[in-house]
């Protein structure tokens, strides 16, 4: 059941209480209502992800950067206890103002991160394109480089291999996560690669991103992150070129190597809006998922029209202020997307003031190294997510991906159901191992610009499809005598991260224990053990983490 | 003359072994309560040592439990292999065993609730039974051939089901038989050499 809380009250997230607000009196709240933390295991950290901050005008801002909603963010990023931040583009509206350069007041926000031992990695955008911030750029953040004081924690920085974008295209390494970072902007001499446009300037990188990808270790996360768009909602300019037909051979090939080496996001910028989406090859024989990353600036864009077939759209957010926590687990990825309302009536609109603002957790979604990826249309069954790990298999018996709802520009959403797997050993007497559904639910519709008010004004229902989920358990971790009584389930994790009966987490339903298998019609709540296959099983609408205990 | 020896002989051997063929049956009565109990491990009754291993737990429904099947009975509780043996380590033959499902609920046609019984020979050879429970709650009785006799040991695989009304019996070994039965030969031989 969703809880009711004073819309001021701060929720602690993971081992972090609440960071001190140093600078800022902003006391900006984050919410994650009836959610569990992405994390299981104590080795677990995050990263942050912001996208473009452009301004206009003051008060709000400052040298078109957009300060206000970049020190509220920072303010998040250190409460949510992230080790570094990446920005992916735009840092100004303008180069310079009344000749004064602006992207040095955009490093000066960076401070407060920086006194918080928390890393900053930004990209170039297009509104900084020109070949004096290809110079620029690299002295305000030297990190860039892999130099200077402000690495806190990241290590193995690889330059491009073209010395005009040294410090501009780099890749780095924190943890169990290789980032690569492209710049397809005018480069540092004024040089690009087939003349004076730089449309094509990823043509030339394509083969050093695939060095960098392939050689990332075994069991590592790799990100690519840029400006723009591998396919743009409003955009059609994109990573590759003018449009959707550019350089497709390259493209293709840049595409081919995200997905042979696993790589787990393309975050982008650009855009102006949450968008999660499929983008394929020509062909098919590829996909990569792609982030288009929430505006962070005074100005919204809206989806139009006209795609060329390869790209399967997921979910999107129109008109929020937005950022990422990405929670690196292992193997799992967790992503949490937070936004607010801009502060006025909902809809594109241009800002000239910074909002309060009251970042909800809007969706989740992940990924794991160890699980699969499993793509469910409308109306398509659930019952082809099947996994196995280590000697658990979790199976959905039934469920219907009963969602209608479209795009902006009217295109099926699709789910992308990822399965992921812990081991049992973090959890007290688990008999299973520990499986992690993501991509189930599909619940943002603010999209719709006839919307009004000041929205979001609430986290979003985490309910899903109703289905039923089966894990087998391992009778040597569970009393014979003990398994038949109904405290013996599939358990998840609450909002405080204690282990519960999963049914107990579900909207609605009557809690029902039965002897023996799952048979069609069970309404959700019923949950039970069928000895005979060694599995647990319950009907369930919601998503998360699960495994076989005694409750 | 001779066969008169030799019936003598042989009849000798059955009534001097006989007492030591010791037929029981473990009933685990005494296992008895009504709310249903841990068991000790091993558990000794009549001569006989039934172990789970791995040191492993018995359990015994309560007569206050929907799968109490109307007598008492005893289960490995910890899913690991449980051993019957002789207390004294003499050879067995199984006779019988009742086995009952572990729970009084409505069984499916693709439910399976199985094991193997395994005896074991001084020789370390082994012989071995599938059973499938019948699904339908209670007792049934399964019933051994003579080629589970002189059996130093009967392992129950691990599963889900539970034991009553093992019959068993002691024996003495085969090549005791034997020697007992060659001396009472030459018993008679020599005391018919005597009178002739």
């Amino acid at each position: 059941m969703k809880k009711t809380m004073d819309r001021r009250q701060f929720l602690k997230y993971g081992g972090a209480g609440l960071a001190g607000l140093g600078l800022s009196a902003l006391n900006v709240p984050f919410f994650r209502m009836g959610k569990a933390s992405a994390a299981i295991s104590s080795n677990a950290w995050q990263f942050g992800v912001m996208s473009d901050t452009q301004w206009k005008s003051t008060p709000g801002g400052e040298m078109t950067c957009a300060t206000g909603i970049i020190d509220a963010l920072n303010e998040q990023f250190i409460q949510q206890d992230v080790k570094f931040v990446i920005q992916v583009g735009d840092l100004c509206n303008n180069e310079s103002v009344n000749g004064v350069r602006s992207m040095p007041t955009r490093a000066e926000h960076s401070q407060a991160l920086y006194d918080a031992g928390i890393g900053f990695f930004p990209l170039r955008g297009n509104h900084e394109s020109s070949s004096t911030a290809a110079n620029e750029l690299p002295v305000l953040f030297p990190q860039t480089l892999g130099q200077g004081s402000n690495l806190y924690g990241a290590t193995n920085f690889q330059p491009a291999d073209i010395s005009g974008l040294v410090g501009l295209t780099y890749s780095f390494d924190y943890n169990n996560v290789r980032c690569v970072m492209l710049d397809q902007f005018h480069r540092k001499d004024g040089t690009d690669y087939n003349g004076s446009s730089y449309n094509d300037n990823m043509v030339d990188q394509v083969d050093w991103v695939d060095a960098m990808l392939s050689s990332n270790p075994e069991g590592n996360h790799s990100f690519v992150f840029a400006h723009k768009n591998l396919i743009g909602q409003n955009h059609k300019d994109n990573l590759f070129g003018g449009g959707l037909t550019s350089n497709p051979g390259p493209r293709d090939q840049f595409l081919t190597s995200l997905y042979n080496n696993r790589v787990g996001y393309y975050m982008g910028g650009h855009d102006h809006m949450h968008h999660r989406s499929l983008v394929y090859t020509a062909d098919g024989s590829a996909k990569v998922s792609q982030i288009i990353t929430s505006s962070n600036s005074y100005k919204f864009y809206t989806p139009r029209s006209g795609d060329d077939g390869r790209e399967t759209p997921l979910q999107h957010e129109l008109y929020t202020v937005g950022y990422y926590i990405v929670t690196v687990d292992g193997p799992r990825v967790t992503v949490d997307f937070y936004s607010s309302s801009h502060g006025q009536d909902y809809g594109s609109v241009s800002l000239y003031a910074c909002p309060s603002f009251a970042f909800y957790l809007r969706e989740r979604f992940g990924y794991s190294l160890n699980g699969q990826q499993f793509e469910i249309a409308q109306g398509d069954s659930y019952t082809d997510v099947v996994d196995s790990y280590s000697g658990t298999t979790a199976k959905i018996l039934d469920g219907t991906n009963g969602n209608s709802e479209t795009d902006y520009v009217g295109r099926d959403l699709t789910k992308a159901v990822n399965t992921g797997w812990a081991q049992s050993d973090q959890v007290d007497d688990a008999a299973s191992q520990i499986f992690t559904l993501w991509g189930m639910a599909d619940n943002l519709s603010l999209y719709n610009g006839d919307l009004t008010g000041q929205l979001p004004s609430e986290d979003e229902s985490q309910e899903t499809d109703t289905y039923t989920l089966s894990l087998t358990y391992n009778p040597r971790k569970i009393r014979t005598s003990q398994l038949m009584r109904g405290n013996f389930a599939i358990a998840a994790r609450n909002e405080d991260d204690e282990w519960v009966n999963a049914v107990d987490l579900n909207t609605g339903g009557t809690k029902t224990f039965k002897r023996g298998p799952w048979k069609s019609g069970y309404a959700v709540g019923t949950y039970g053990v069928d000895p005979s296959t060694k599995t647990v099983w319950a009907v369930l609408n919601h998503e998360g983490d699960f495994v076989a205990k005694l409750i | 003359m001779k066969k008169t020896i030799l019936l003598f002989a042989f009849l000798s051997c059955v009534m001097i072994l006989s007492p030591l063929a010791n037929a029981t049956t473990l009933t685990f009565d005494d296992l008895s309560t009504d709310s249903g109990s841990e068991v000790a491990n091993p558990y000794m009754e009549s001569d006989f040592v039934l172990t789970a291993d791995e040191n492993g737990i018995f359990y015994s429904w309560g007569s206050l439990s929907d799968d109490y099947t109307g007598s008492a009975a005893i289960y490995n509780d910890s899913y690991t292999d449980t051993i019957l043996t002789a207390e004294d380590g003499s050879l067995f033959n199984l006779t019988s065993i009742d086995l009952s499902e572990l729970w009084n609920y409505e069984y499916g046609d693709d439910d399976v609730f199985d094991l193997i019984v395994t005896g074991t020979y001084t020789d370390g050879t082994n012989i071995s039974a599938y059973i499938a429970l019948d699904l339908d709650f209670g007792y049934e009785t399964i019933a051994f051939d003579d080629t589970f006799s002189f059996l130093t040991s009967v392992t129950f695989s691990s599963g889900y089901y539970q034991i009553d009304n093992i019959e068993a019996s002691t024996v003495p070994e085969p090549a005791s038989m034997l020697l007992l039965g060659s001396g009472l030969l030459v018993a008679a031989a020599i005391s018919r050499r005597r009178t002739s």
